[in-house]
């Protein structure tokens, strides 16, 4: 459990999905009931983006790029493929 | 129908929207960006055009067949385009090293150069086409189904 | 009764998440990375394009963009298809 104080960006997704869980289960009302489903794939988008992070990196394009390690490619293009199924 | 200032402006706005649609599209291969999002954004211009104006003024312009139709050639294009290297597996990059597309831009960083890329822009203006129709088809219609779907011919 | 139950069970799958969670691998250093590693190189000989994240999208992983752009199709479709029968109900009766 030593690695808690450094997994911040896990932790949120976690508590997305969490709520977005509470909104779904407990809630009549059919707007509000979307509103948990788009909850929901948002907490799912940022879990996947934040896998992918290397410290100290930079977006993994070539066109005038500064100094510095790129970030893991394929879970950001995972993650355009889930944004564009949930229109 | 909205005041007079409202829809002057929108008419000025919608090319400068249109315009900046197409830029994400075209250089989806040197910066952020390509065919989804390019597309997204020319479908945003399209429903500040129906907030200003009446479904009806709109409705004369976009006609519904034409958007259809738009929308599965650019599905058909890019199926063909995926098609067109089955000699060595299917979706391969066969315009890489031809004089058309193919220019191999120097290792590491290097300002970009639009004529390379491959098959790939070709692919990102197939995709830009095929969401910008078929969600202004969309939004067309759900805005007639809200409006009571009156005077209908 | 019902709300009491539902509420423990949140919390126990709400527990299970974080706990989850607490247990990858710590934030900015991923191991098992030797795909990445081996696009990073080689996409700008292979493909011939400064974005990495769209020769993934493209050309790596293309089956992916194809089948996600026959759900746009599916989706698009059924909606036309739906309120087509509205319109024509409404103005029918």
């Amino acid at each position: 459990m030593e690695h808690i104080p450094l997994n911040f960006p896990f932790l949120a997704a976690a508590l997305l999905v969490g709520i977005a869980l509470y909104i779904i289960i407990f809630k009549k009302n059919l707007v509000k009931l979307i509103m948990g489903i788009a909850l929901l794939a948002s907490g799912v988008n940022l879990f996947l983006v934040a896998l992918g992070y290397r410290a100290g990196g930079i977006a993994p394009i070539y066109t005038d790029a500064p100094e510095g390690p790129m970030v893991m490619s394929v879970p950001q293009a995972l993650t355009l493929t889930s944004i564009v199924i949930k229109w | 129908m909205l005041s007079k200032i409202v829809r002057t402006v929108t008419n000025e706005f919608m090319l400068f929207i249109a315009v900046f649609g197409l830029y994400i599209i075209a250089h989806g291969h040197l910066t952020p960006g390509g065919g989804f999002q390019g597309g997204a954004v020319i479908v945003s211009g399209v429903v500040m055009l129906l907030v200003a104006f009446n479904y009806q003024e709109v409705r004369k312009v976009l006609r519904e067949r034409v958007l259809t139709i738009m929308e599965s050639t650019g599905a058909l294009i890019f199926i063909a385009l995926a098609f067109a290297g089955i000699g060595a597996v299917f979706f391969y990059n066969f315009l890489v090293g031809t004089p058309i597309l193919g220019r191999i831009p120097g290792p590491g960083p290097n300002p970009g150069d639009i004529w390379t890329g491959g098959v790939i822009p070709l692919m990102n203006l197939a995709v830009g086409i095929k969401v910008a129709a078929g969600l202004s088809a969309v939004v067309l219609a759900l805005a007639l189904f809200s409006s009571g779907g009156e005077a209908e011919e | 009764m019902r709300r009491v139950t539902g509420l423990i069970s949140l919390l126990v799958l709400v527990a299970f998440l974080v706990w989850g969670v607490a247990l990858i691998h710590p934030f900015g250093y991923p191991d098992a990375s030797d795909m990445d590693d081996y696009i990073i190189e080689n996409a700008q000989e292979e493909t011939g394009s400064n974005n990495v994240v769209s020769s993934v999208v493209f050309d790596y992983r293309g089956f992916d963009t194809l089948g996600e752009a026959t759900i746009l199709f599916t989706a698009v479709t059924g909606v036309l298809l739906l309120l087509r029968t509205q319109r024509r109900r409404k103005e029918g009766s």
